[in-house]
């Protein structure tokens, strides 16, 4: 900031403030050059811009050589503009007559565009000894009115006066209006100091001091401080605020640090207090504003303050505290929080859900009101575990709800310390409701108890059908032989005894006893697919399937049989269990094939519900759908034994096979048209 | 030479009966000492009890041996057999109602030589008794005798 106090350059003098007015008298060409060229000396090198109005003794071309000669680079202040001289004639006078007010018109203008080129004040001297004596008095008035133009703005006057021309009352008249007179007197300058001006400068120099120091704590504020006035002109702008914000005077009351700012002055509702405050962002940075409405001036005073980092930290924590409470209200867990006297401080919706009970009917309770009356002693225990430091994994509480219902609840729990981390300020714990577990869990062991019980069961079930099949393999079969051994016995020893007949009675009681083994047989045959271990590994039908056909064709060397067999069937079974199922099927393919003169047996796959379905089809006599339930039943025949033989064993075999393997079995057929069974795998 | 004796351990009479019907029908004419249980059947072996004093030096040819049997069954008389250095070697065929996949496991595992399941039809039974013969008592040469002595 431009100095206040400005250094005139000459010694007598010293430093004068802005707005400084006063005269020489002189007598020669020395004079003037005496107090006039470190004058200007001192104007130039303070980046003042400088006029020198030129009159009598010195022409514009000796004061350039004077000037070049005293101060260094003056050519560069000419060539820069920073002087002007400029004879009286052209300044003063238009039209050859004097106009005081449009001079001081002049001034001003002048005064304004040295400002806005940059430099710091007007500083000006004028040999006024051209002066005529009838423009005396306007001039003098003029004099005055330049008294208050430069009171009022950063410019310096020098009038030069020449005594010999001055009459006594016209010296009184300039010193008058003048702050104080140079004289040369004996080569000497001596100055001669209006008394009145004197203690004014003395006061204003003090002041302005004060002021200085005063303006300090703005000018020096790190926070930024303006003042507008009610237009919207700015009238103060400290240097952090010009440093955060250049453009702050260019755009002035539309910056937007100042946006609106006039409105909400205008509109507030002003009370007691003489100050409201408001946030603005600029530039994505957050700023706090306090604005002061100061009646006196009429103007706004705004100090305001970065906040940023504040606001940021803020918005974090806001944003941390909203996370965590959503995380307590929306947990599926119940979350509890107490105090150091256990008292409830917090209650999330998951634990109104447990206990019945509404938040606020519980907060800042004790803790004792969700323990069951028999328990509340163990549990306050507990929690008192956890004041000590402890944390709780998976702790068995029991929790009393509102409507008198007992939950079992497994708890965790973490202390909540103070910024020091040393004293415990509350526990937050979080529960896991096992009561539904629980229940599940002891169904769970009734239904492993019953299961145990029933595998145990089918463990002697199976155990007396082994024993009973032992038995029935060698008790049943003995009388039998006896029967039929006997018989044949009596048909060989006493044949001429016996009619037709009764040979024929005879030979009927030794083929039911061979029929009756055949029976015992395919029922102890059936009942060890049922007990036989399985033993799951993977199985290739199609190979199955073709060792099968070979049996079979060496087994009917007459029969014409066609097989087709899909390849590379690979299932996961067992194998002895499916290879019986697979003989059975294809030996009731070949039977039921019999009576056609090329049979064809097809083995294969397909699909069924995305399920896969292998198939054994043949051209055989087929069978009515009506009966195809009765298909897989032991010891059920759609057929006599006279048209096919058997005992109807081998499908009921496949059945039991295919539902060991956790398959389904199933027949389509027609009469006539052949018989397709098909079945899954797991 | 020694008289080529048979031991049929059977406890069913009628079996026995047709047993015994069937040899003579194949023409089979060897002595024939029926064991009527398992603890008879030992006691013949190793001439104990009622025939303690039995020279031992005599040995049956071929045990016909059923499994079912009163007081000691089958499957326990092959294993004392073949637990006896005297008679470890003797042979044994199972001859019995059953096809029971355990019972012909354990008889080939403690030892039995052969293994034949009853028919009901009665020819076929005494096609069976004939090879049977024919196969052990004619064919099969049977271990030295000196080996089968008692006192050996």
């Amino acid at each position: 900031m431009p100095e206040f106090v400005r250094k005139s350059g000459i010694d007598v003098i010293g430093e004068i403030p802005w707005g400084t007015h006063f005269c020489q008298f002189y007598q020669t060409k020395q004079d003037l050059i005496t107090t006039m060229i470190p004058y200007f000396q001192a104007g130039l090198q303070n980046n003042e811009f400088c006029m020198w109005i030129t009159a009598d003794k010195l022409t514009s071309e000796e004061i350039r050589q004077a000037m070049t000669k005293a101060v260094k680079g003056f050519s560069a202040y000419i060539k820069r503009g920073q002087i002007e001289i400029v004879p009286y004639s052209e300044w003063y006078l238009e039209d050859g007559s004097f106009d005081g007010k449009r001079v001081l018109v002049a001034w001003e203008e002048k005064l304004k565009w040295a400002l806005k080129k940059g430099y710091d004040g007007l500083r000006f001297a004028s040999n006024n000894s051209w002066l005529p004596e009838k423009d005396w008095c306007s001039f003098a008035k003029l004099g005055e009115g330049l008294n208050n133009v430069i009171g009022n703005y950063k410019m310096i006057a020098l009038c030069a006066y020449s005594l010999d021309q001055c009459s006594a009352p016209e010296i009184i008249d300039v010193i008058r209006n003048h702050e104080f007179a140079l004289i040369n007197r004996s080569d000497k300058l001596e100055i001669y100091e209006n008394s009145r001006y004197k203690n004014t400068k003395t006061a204003l120099i003090e002041s302005k001091k004060e002021l200085d120091y005063l303006s300090s704590f703005p000018a020096l504020n790190p926070m930024q401080v303006l003042e507008i006035d009610m237009t919207g002109k700015i009238k103060y702008c400290n240097d952090s605020t010009q440093k955060l914000f250049p453009d702050m005077v260019a755009k002035g009351v539309m910056h937007p640090y100042l946006v609106g700012l006039l409105e909400m002055v205008r509109t507030h509702a002003w009370g007691k207090s003489n100050y409201f405050s408001r946030i603005v962002e600029v530039n994505g940075q957050v700023h706090e504003q306090v604005i002061y409405f100061v009646a006196a001036g009429n103007t706004i005073r705004i100090y305001g303050h970065d906040i940023s980092e504040y606001k940021q930290a803020q918005d974090l924590l806001q944003e941390t505290g909203n996370y965590l409470n959503n995380l307590l209200d929306y947990a599926n867990a119940p979350i509890i929080v107490w105090d150091t006297h256990y008292r409830i401080s917090r209650f999330n919706p998951a634990f109104e859900r447990l206990t019945g009970y509404k938040s606020r009917q519980v907060l800042g309770l004790g803790l004792d009101i969700l323990f069951p009356e028999h328990q509340k002693i163990e549990s306050l225990h507990q929690i008192n575990r956890t004041l000590s430091g402890e944390r709780w994994e998976a702790v068995e509480i029991p929790i009393l709800r509102i409507d008198g219902q007992i939950r079992t609840v497994l708890w965790n729990s973490a202390n909540v310390y103070d910024n020091d981390g040393k004293q415990i300020i509350a526990t937050i714990a979080q529960g896991q409701d096992i009561t539904e577990r629980i229940i599940a869990e002891e169904k769970v062991n009734n239904l492993n108890e019953i299961l145990k019980r029933r595998a145990s069961e089918a463990e002697v079930a199976n155990k007396e059908l082994e024993a009973f099949s032992y038995s029935v393999s060698h008790d049943l079969r003995a009388p039998l032989r006896s029967m039929e051994g006997f018989s044949q016995a009596l048909l060989e020893d006493c044949s001429e005894l016996l009619s037709d007949a009764g040979k024929d009675y005879l030979k009927r009681i030794q083929s039911s006893a061979e029929l009756m083994a055949q029976l015992i047989d395919d029922m102890l045959r059936l009942s060890r697919i049922t007990r036989a271990d399985m033993t799951l590994s993977k199985v290739n039908m199609s190979e199955i399937a073709q060792s099968v056909s070979t049996k079979i064709k060496n087994n009917f060397p007459k029969r014409k049989i066609k097989f087709m067999i899909a390849p590379d069937l690979i299932v996961k079974a067992d194998k002895n269990l499916l290879s019986i199922a697979l003989e059975n099927l294809f030996e009731n393919s070949v039977k039921f094939t019999g009576k056609v003169p090329r049979a064809i047996i097809e083995f294969g796959i397909t699909e069924k519900n995305g399920q896969k379905v292998y198939y054994v089809r043949d051209n055989g006599v087929g069978f009515d759908m009506m009966y195809a339930n009765k298909l897989f039943k032991p010891f059920q025949r759609l057929h006599t034994v006279a048209e096919f033989p058997g005992t109807g064993i081998g499908l009921a075999s496949v059945q039991r096979i295919i539902l060991r393997h956790g398959g389904k079995v199933w027949a389509e057929g027609k009469v006539g048209e052949g018989a397709a069974f098909y079945f899954t795998l797991d | 030479m020694e008289e080529k004796i048979i031991l049929l351990v059977e406890d069913n009479p009628d079996d026995v009966t047709l047993t015994e019907r069937a040899l003579k029908k194949s023409h089979i004419l060897n002595k024939l000492i029926v064991a009527k249980d398992g603890a008879e059947a030992l006691d013949y072996i190793f001439a104990t009890g009622n025939y303690s004093g039995r020279d031992t030096g005599i040995m049956p040819e071929v045990i016909l041996l059923d499994l079912k049997l009163p007081k000691i069954d089958g499957l326990e008389v092959l294993k004392r057999i073949r637990s006896d250095k005297r008679t470890n070697i003797l042979p044994v065929v199972i001859l019995t109602s059953s096809k029971e996949e355990n019972d012909l496991i354990t008889g080939y595992t403690l030892g039995a030589n052969s293994y034949i399941r009853k028919p009901v039809n009665f020819n076929q039974f005494v096609e069976a008794i004939r090879q049977l013969g024919l196969y052990w008592l004619v064919l099969n040469e049977a271990p030295p005798v000196n080996n089968r002595k008692f006192n050996g």
